[in-house]
């Protein structure tokens, strides 16, 4: 609609001259907002500087262990002073503010990993704050290949470990696991099967025991419940986990113990068949030994005292009349009672319950209390075993009470023949016999012996190694959903000889780079030596954690 | 500013730097055991390449309040302005690995992000908005001015629908106070222009022309004030059209120049109108752009200085 009539010119007579002059209101709006933004900005800053707290200039949040400090920057930003010494009335000094070792000392300890280790990294160097909320010893395989790519020593000599690892897939070298020989433990590695081999004085066919159909699961089941028992479709099966249970850091296993998974309900230690009852303890030799004299002391003291009659009726005293009749112990006048005959002392029924010391003797049936073992590798005897739990039937393919018919006889030799000596001299007569076939048949089908004249033999200690790999961790629980057998060949090992450790091959079919599980280096080690770790009591008092340290001193100590 | 051949240099060199910094930054965000920080050396020198970028961007500004500095020239420093600024965002992202980190960081980084993507957005609307101006407002003026024009267009109006149709019920247009271009008006002079001189065959008796009175004070006047109407039958460039053809067949035709020059009127008080609404959008942005730039620069001090020390 522009027309010729309205010229620039005219056009250009309408603009006031000094119109730049004034602000229009949006070069006002501009002006203001550009002022006001500062403002905001330097106002949110002052207002957090003025309540003491610091935490707008954190690069990110603090890892989870540290939440508490995001506060104050002066609590691990504060210059090292003293001689290594956390000292707080040495002032801070300098500019710069990064964090020392000491601020990170000052709760915990970091153990050198390694004496022989090239270099000693920083604290803070490794772990890095404010990464989030992260696990600060959830560290990178860098970290770690550093020096495990290429390791050396302080003094330039070469390492016992493997020199070049970059990663756990391709470079990890196979497992070395500790084996104990001539005493002294040194690592072989799973590869070399000629060295390899368990040195646990202890016998045991892992093949055997997880038999399918094994004799006695039933009463066992019966006995302890479904726990670790398998229910297949062939029949019953020992699972693994029936004697392998993890730690409550599920690192290693409980020790195995054979109150809890060996005996009595599967391999009991019953004494002799005439004293059908009594079950020695586990324990040492000498235990076991006194335990048995004690057994026929008592047993001929409960003899001698039986009261002469016929037969009470009870079924408790009648045994009692049995065993003493089988022990040739028996009374002549007791023995010739009539049967439903009546003592002459009256005693009767209670013939059985006025027995001397025989309460302090197990019988098996009887409700005692049963010794959890301190540990698998040495039995320690501190009383006598009370026999224990009512197992009737053994899991083992060994009949229970069975006894050789030579040292059967010899131990019915003795007799009481002696009728008329003490009950010392008659359990003298008794103890060799009962004690070969305690020691022969019975600690020696798991344990190793050794013998010497005159003396008891010994129990070679069990030695069955609580850690196979010492340099790492693992988490069985971690890998619940996993059988045993998948990685531990126990169906195929049939002497205590194997180890049956899976080699490092058998990780890597799960931890693999892609698509696998982790593979991190600190997945299985750890780099401080946390058993060197300080005492749990820190340098801060709550207030300080809460509201920040007090404003003089800035050391939290 | 127009994207135009003269930037190739700018957009070139801005690549290339960005190229070899992404070269750098690859292994680096690869090889750190901890990932990429803003506190490793390479993170401190994306940060201090990035912050003097951002310096430099923010100095535009500056640059403007002194036009008769001889420190460049006005289109170099928008071009570095546009290509630096852009460039530098990238530098901060690879200092920082890509995270925003705590508060303050992420205060400045969403800052940042707001500044860069107004930024981008005002330069989409230059490309756009001065070539539609252009070609569509024929008539555009200084924006400052508008209220000014406005003001002159109305009083030119009710000057001339008095001289054919009596004096108007409306308050006498004020003089101008300020000098104006092209020489100024006179003294009390208040019309820029005597579009149309009174003419012999005019007669202020024109028995029609009340429809023409009416009409003006009813609708055409209105509309000339500072603030549109939202409605009204000039409220469309198709309703003044009709509105203005009907008021040419009532009225004798030697009115008709007179018509023409209200529709004329009217059509420059569109254009002013449609020039203001481009104008917020062209220069909208800029009410964030730039505050939340002073704002950005303030923090990015007191985060280097902070980080620097801790």
């Amino acid at each position: 609609m522009a027309d010729d009539r309205y010229t620039t010119k005219i056009r250009a007579k309408r603009i006031e001259l000094q119109y730049f002059k004034r602000l229009h209101a949006f070069r006002r709006w501009k002006l203001i907002l550009s002022i006001a933004a500062p403002l905001v900005a330097t106002a949110w800053l002052i207002a957090y500087a003025a309540r003491g707290d610091q935490r707008i200039y954190t690069s990110g949040p603090l890892s989870t262990a540290h939440a508490m400090f995001w506060t104050q920057c002066s609590d691990c930003h504060r210059p090292p002073v003293g001689d290594g010494a956390a000292s707080s009335e040495a002032p801070a000094r300098g500019f710069f503010l990064r964090v020392s070792d000491q601020a990170c000392l000052a709760c915990h300890d970091g153990p050198i990993h390694h004496e022989a280790q090239a270099f000693d990294p920083t604290c803070a160097s490794c772990h890095v704050e404010h990464k989030g909320r992260v696990a600060l010893a959830a560290l990178g395989d860098a970290q770690c290949t550093q020096c495990h790519a290429d390791l050396g020593t302080k003094d330039r000599t070469p390492s016992p470990f493997a020199p070049k690892i970059r990663d756990f897939a391709s470079s990890h070298p196979e497992f070395k696991v500790a084996v104990r020989e001539n005493g002294a433990v040194q690592r072989v590695s799973l590869d070399r099967t000629a060295e390899l081999k368990d040195t646990a004085q202890i016998k045991l066919n892992h093949q055997k025991h997880l038999k399918v159909g094994l004799k006695g699961l039933e009463e066992l089941r019966a006995l302890k419940g479904r726990q670790g028992i398998l229910d297949k479709r062939e029949g019953l099966q020992l699972g693994c986990a029936f004697c392998h249970q993890p730690e409550a850091s599920r690192a290693a296993m409980q020790p195995i113990s054979y109150a809890k998974h060996c005996g009595p309900a599967c391999h009991p230690l019953d004494v002799d068949a005439r004293l059908s009852d009594a079950v020695a303890p586990h324990d040492t030799p000498v235990i076991v030994h006194a335990y048995l004299r004690t057994l026929f002391i008592e047993a001929f003291e409960q003899c001698q005292a039986l009261s002469p009659g016929p037969k009470t009726g009870s079924v408790e005293a009648d045994k009692v009349k049995k065993q003493c009749q089988e022990l040739e112990l028996a009374r002549a006048d007791v023995a010739e009672q009539p049967r439903g005959g009546r003592s002459p002392s009256g005693a009767g029924d209670e013939g059985v319950t006025e027995r001397p010391r025989g309460g302090r003797l197990g019988r098996r049936g009887e409700e005692t209390e049963t010794k959890e073992e301190p540990s698998g590798d040495q039995p320690r005897g501190r009383r006598l075993q009370r026999g224990g739990q009512s197992a009737d039937e053994s899991g083992s393919d060994r009949p229970r009470g069975r006894r050789g018919r030579g040292e059967e006889a010899e131990a019915r030799t003795a007799p009481a023949r002696a009728a008329g000596a003490s009950a010392l001299e008659w359990a003298s007569l008794q103890l060799p016999g009962a004690e070969k076939i305690m020691f022969k048949q019975k600690c020696e089908f798991c344990h190793t012996m050794t013998y010497a004249a005159d003396r008891l033999p010994q129990v070679a200690p069990t030695a069955i190694p609580s850690r196979w790999l010492p340099h790492s961790v693992f988490d069985h629980g971690a890998h619940r959903p996993l059988a045993c057998t998948e990685c531990h060949k126990a169906t195929m090992s049939k002497e205590t000889t194997d180890v049956l450790l899976p080699s490092v091959a058998v990780c890597r079919e799960c931890h693999r780079e892609r698509g696998g599980a982790r593979t991190g280096c600190v997945e299985c080690h750890v780099y401080h030596d946390k058993t060197r770790e300080r005492d749990p009591s820190g340098p801060f008092a709550v207030p300080q954690l809460v509201k920040g340290p007090p404003a003089a001193g800035g050391s939290p100590r | 500013m127009l994207l135009d051949a003269s930037h190739r240099r700018w957009v070139v060199g801005a690549l290339v730097v960005l190229l070899v910094a992404t070269a750098a930054y690859v292994p680096y965000a690869r090889g750190a055991m901890q990932g990429p920080s803003g506190g490793s050396w390479p993170g401190l020198i994306y940060g201090g390449a990035g912050f003097a970028l951002m310096v430099y961007a923010g100095l535009l500004g500056a640059r403007r309040q002194v036009p008769t500095w001889r420190i460049g020239r006005a289109t170099t420093w928008m071009k570095g302005h546009l290509w630096l600024g852009l460039l530098s965002y990238f530098l901060i992202l690879f200092h920082g690995g890509f995270r925003w980190g705590g508060p303050l960081t992420f205060a400045l980084m969403a800052l940042f992000t707001v500044v860069i993507l107004s930024g981008i957005y005002g330069l989409v609307l230059q490309q756009i908005l001065p070539r539609m101006m252009q070609t569509q407002l024929p008539l555009e003026t200084v924006y400052e001015q508008i209220d000014s024009i406005v003001a002159q267009l109305r009083s030119e109006a009710d000057t001339l629908v008095a001289a054919v149709a009596g004096p108007l019920p409306v308050a006498e247009p004020l003089p101008a106070i300020e000098r104006r271009g092209g020489g100024g008006l006179e003294r009390g002079q208040v019309l820029a222009r005597p579009v149309l001189r009174a003419r012999p065959t005019w007669t202020t008796a024109f028995p029609e022309s009340g429809v023409l009175r009416e009409a003006y004070v009813t609708d055409i006047r209105p509309f000339l004030a500072s603030r549109l109407p939202g409605d009204g039958r000039l409220a469309t460039p198709r309703q003044g059209e009709a509105m203005f053809q009907h008021l040419k067949m009532a009225l004798p035709p030697a009115l008709g120049e007179v018509i023409d020059e209200l529709q004329a009127i009217c059509e420059e008080r569109r254009q002013l109108a449609v020039q203001r609404r481009l104008h917020h959008w062209l220069h909208g942005w800029l009410l964030v752009h730039v505050p939340l730039s002073m704002a950005l620069l303030l923090l990015s001090i007191v985060h280097a200085i902070v980080s620097v020390r801790y």
